[in-house]
C-alpha cells in the first residue's frame, strides 16, 4: 500500500497528530515503506486460523460494582497531586479549550 | 573495589564488614556524578537514595530484612518511582513527577532495595539504539562511538559501566535482550504476565514485560524472585508455580532453530554463539536443529500489531491531565490543542508508530493488517509449542550483529527495526527469554560484547535461569 499525502493528512487527523504541511511527504514515504515490508504476511496462508490476541488465555472477569470510601487526608493529597499535574487549570478543574472552534 | 560488583559481592561485602550500604550508596552517586558524564546513562539521579541507605544500615541483621536490602539499583524512565520525574524520554512529559509507585518498585522497595536513579531510554520505548530519547542519546561503555542498544539503553549502559549492580528494565520485542547484548551483561525477559506491568506506561499490552538486566545469571534470579507474582492491579499478572529441580545438563535437550542462524548473521556473532552452544555439549547435552517456521514472518507480524496497540495506548497523552503544556492563545478549539500538544511533544519515531496503528486499525484496514498478523502470531505460538515438544529450550543469537554506530541506522527505520528480529518473536508467543553474554568481538579496533539468547517454554522461567547458569558457571570455571 502506498500512501499519499491526503491520506497521511487523513491518519494524522484521526491520531490527533498535528503534521505540519511540510512532512507529509516524508511521513507517506516512510510508512509506505513499513507498510510494504508488512504485506510480506501476505505469502502465508492462514485460512482457518484463529487470530490470538492473547497468549495467556485471559478471559475478562467481572467484580462487583462497589463504591469503596477512601480516607479523607488520603482522598484530598490524590485530589491535590492530580491536581498539580493538570497543564492547565481553574479551581479544581483542569480546563480544556473548547470542543468547537471558530471554524466549525 | 572492582570495575563491577553483583549484588551476591555486595551481600558478601556487607556481612563480612568490608563495607556499610551508605558507603556503597555515596560511592556509586559519586561514581555515576563523574564518569555518566560521558556515558548518559541517567535521566535523573535520587540524592535522597543516601538516607534511604543509612536506614538499610539500621536494619541490617533485624530479623527479617528485605532479601535486597541495601543493594542500588536503577530504573528505566517509564516506570513509576512516586514523587522522582519520569519521561519515558519523551518532551510530551518532560516535566511529570510520578504520584504512585509503580508494583516493582513497591516490592523492591519492601525488599529493602535503594532507587539510585532514572535511565534514560528510546521515546516510550519506541526504537533500538537510544537515539529516539528526546534528550540526548547513551553511549555504549564499551565503545562510545556506538550505541547501547535500546530501548533500555540506559539501564544496560548503567549496569556495564559499573554505576549499579542491577537494573529494571521492559522489553516489548527485545528491549531488554537487545540493550544487554550490546552491554555484554544479563538481560532476562520473564514469561508474559509473569511480572505486574501496574505504573509500567504501556506501549503495546500483549507485549510489554518488565524484567531486570544483570551483571549474572544468579543476580537476574534474585531481583526476579522478588518482583513476579500475580498483583491485583494488573490482570494479566500470573503466579508462576514452583517446579522440581529433577534436570542436569545431561538430560537437556537443546533446539537450534536454522531460521535464527540464516542469511543476515554476521559470521563471528554465529561463531561465539556456536561456541557457546558447544559448551553446553561438553556438558553432556544434546542439540538439535530443529525448524520455526514462521520465524521469518514475526518481525512483520511485529510492526503491525506494536503499533496497532501502541496508537492505542498512547490516546492518553492528549495535554488535559499531564504533561506538555503549550500556552493555548491562539489554539482554535480542542482538536486544534490535542493536534498541537501531541505533535510536538511526540518525536518522529513515536508519530511514526501512532499513524501506522491508526492506519492498520482503521475502518476498511482492520483485517488486512491486524486480523492478519494476528493470525501470523498464532502460527509462531504453535511453531515454538510444536518445538517444545522435541526440546527443552531453544538457543539463538540475541542480536544479528554487535552495536552499531551512531547515526548508522537512523535514516533507515527498516533497518534500525531489523536489529530485533530474532527478539521479537519471545514476545510474540509470551516465551521467558534470557540474553546471556558469550565473549566479544573486535570491529574496528574495539571489543564488542556478543549475546546469546535462550528461550524456554511459558512459565518456565525458574527452569530458564537453571539453565542458563549452568552455561555461567562452566564459562567461569574455565
Amino acid at each position: 500500500m502506498k500512501l499519499t499525502k491526503v491520506l497521511v493528512k487523513h491518519i494524522a487527523q484521526l491520531a490527533r497528530v498535528g503534521i505540519p504541511q511540510d512532512k507529509l511527504d516524508y511521513y507517506a514515504q516512510e510508512l509506505s515503506a513499513v507498510l510494504k515490508y508488512v504485506e510480506q504476511l501476505n505469502e502465508v496462508d492462514t485460512k482457518n486460523i484463529e487470530p490470538k490476541a492473547n497468549v495467556v488465555g485471559l478471559v475478562s472477569v467481572f467484580r462487583e460494582d462497589v463504591q469503596r470510601i477512601a480516607d479523607e487526608n488520603e482522598r484530598a493529597g490524590v485530589v491535590k497531586a492530580l491536581i498539580s499535574r493538570l497543564p492547565f487549570v481553574q479551581k479544581n478543574f483542569a480546563r480544556v479549550k473548547s470542543v468547537f472552534s471558530k471554524e466549525d | 573495589m572492582p570495575d563491577t560488583l553483583t549484588i551476591k559481592d555486595i551481600k558478601n561485602n556487607v556481612e563480612k564488614g568490608d563495607a556499610t550500604y551508605s558507603e556503597l550508596a555515596s560511592f556509586y552517586l559519586a561514581r555515576i556524578k563523574d564518569k555518566d558524564r560521558d556515558i548518559n546513562s541517567f535521566l535523573y539521579l535520587n540524592e535522597s537514595a543516601l538516607d534511604r541507605a543509612k536506614e538499610a544500615d539500621a536494619e541490617l541483621g533485624n530479623p527479617g530484612f528485605g532479601e535486597l536490602l541495601g543493594i542500588p539499583y536503577a530504573v528505566k524512565d517509564n516506570m513509576l518511582v512516586k514523587d522522582m520525574p519520569c519521561t519515558a524520554g519523551s518532551k510530551i512529559l518532560e516535566n511529570y513527577i510520578a504520584v504512585y509507585n509503580a508494583t516493582v518498585i513497591e516490592k523492591l522497595n519492601k525488599a529493602g532495595a535503594v532507587v539510585l536513579g532514572k535511565t534514560n531510554m528510546d521515546e516510550f520505548a519506541m526504537g533500538s539504539s537510544t537515539e529516539n530519547s528526546a534528550f540526548a542519546p547513551t553511549k555504549n561503555p564499551h565503545d562510545t562511538s556506538r550505541v547501547p542498544g535500546g530501548s533500555s539503553g540506559g539501564s544496560a549502559a548503567a549496569v556495564a559501566a559499573g554505576f549499579v549492580p542491577f537494573a529494571l528494565g521492559s522489553d516489548t520485542g527485545g528491549s531488554i535482550r537487545q540493550p544487554a547484548a550490546f552491554c555484554g551483561v544479563v538481560g532476562f525477559k520473564p514469561t508474559y504476565g509473569a511480572v505486574s506491568r501496574y505504573g509500567l506506561m504501556a506501549m503495546a499490552s500483549s507485549l510489554d514485560q518488565i524484567g531486570p538486566i544483570t551483571n549474572t545469571v544468579q543476580d537476574a534470579r534474585e531481583v526476579f524472585d522478588v518482583i513476579s507474582g500475580r498483583d491485583e492491579m494488573d490482570s494479566t499478572s500470573i503466579q508462576l508455580e514452583e517446579y522440581a529441580r529433577d534436570k542436569d545438563p545431561k538430560d537437556l535437550k537443546i533446539g537450534i532453530p536454522k531460521e535464527y542462524f540464516a542469511e543476515g548473521l554476521d559470521p563471528e556473532v554465529k561463531k561465539k554463539v556456536l561456541d557457546a552452544i558447544d559448551v553446553y555439549k561438553k556438558m553432556g547435552a544434546q542439540i538439535k536443529e530443529i525448524s520455526i517456521k514462521h520465524a521469518p514472518y514475526s518481525l512483520a507480524v511485529y510492526y503491525i500489531i506494536m503499533p496497532s496497540e501502541a496508537s492505542s495506548n498512547l490516546a492518553r497523552y492528549d495535554g488535559v491531565k499531564y504533561g506538555l503544556r503549550i500556552e493555548d492563545k491562539d489554539t482554535d478549539g480542542l482538536m486544534d490543542m490535542y493536534l498541537k500538544v501531541r505533535g510536538q511533544g511526540f518525536g518522529q519515531e513515536v508519530l511514526r508508530r501512532i499513524m501506522l496503528g491508526t492506519y492498520t486499525l482503521s475502518a476498511g484496514y482492520y483485517d488486512a493488517y491486524y486480523l492478519k498478523a494476528q493470525k501470523v502470531r498464532n502460527l509462531i505460538e504453535e511453531d515454538f509449542d510444536r518445538a517444545f515438544e522435541k526440546v527443552d529450550v531453544i538457543i539463538s543469537p540475541t542480536t544479528p550483529t554487535p552495536a552499531f554506530k551512531f547515526g548508522e541506522k537512523t535514516q533507515d527505520p527498516l533497518q534500525m527495526y531489523l536489529s530485533d528480529i530474532y527478539t521479537v518473536s519471545a514476545n510474540l508467543a509470551g516465551l521467558p527469554c534470557i540474553s546471556v553474554p558469550v565473549g566479544t568481538v573486535e570491529k574496528d579496533g574495539a571489543k564488542l560484547p556478543v549475546g546469546m539468547q535462550i528461550f524456554a517454554p511459558r512459565k518456565r522461567d525458574h527452569f530458564l535461569l537453571d539453565v542458563a547458569e549452568w552455561y555461567e558457571k562452566e564459562v567461569n570455571q574455565e
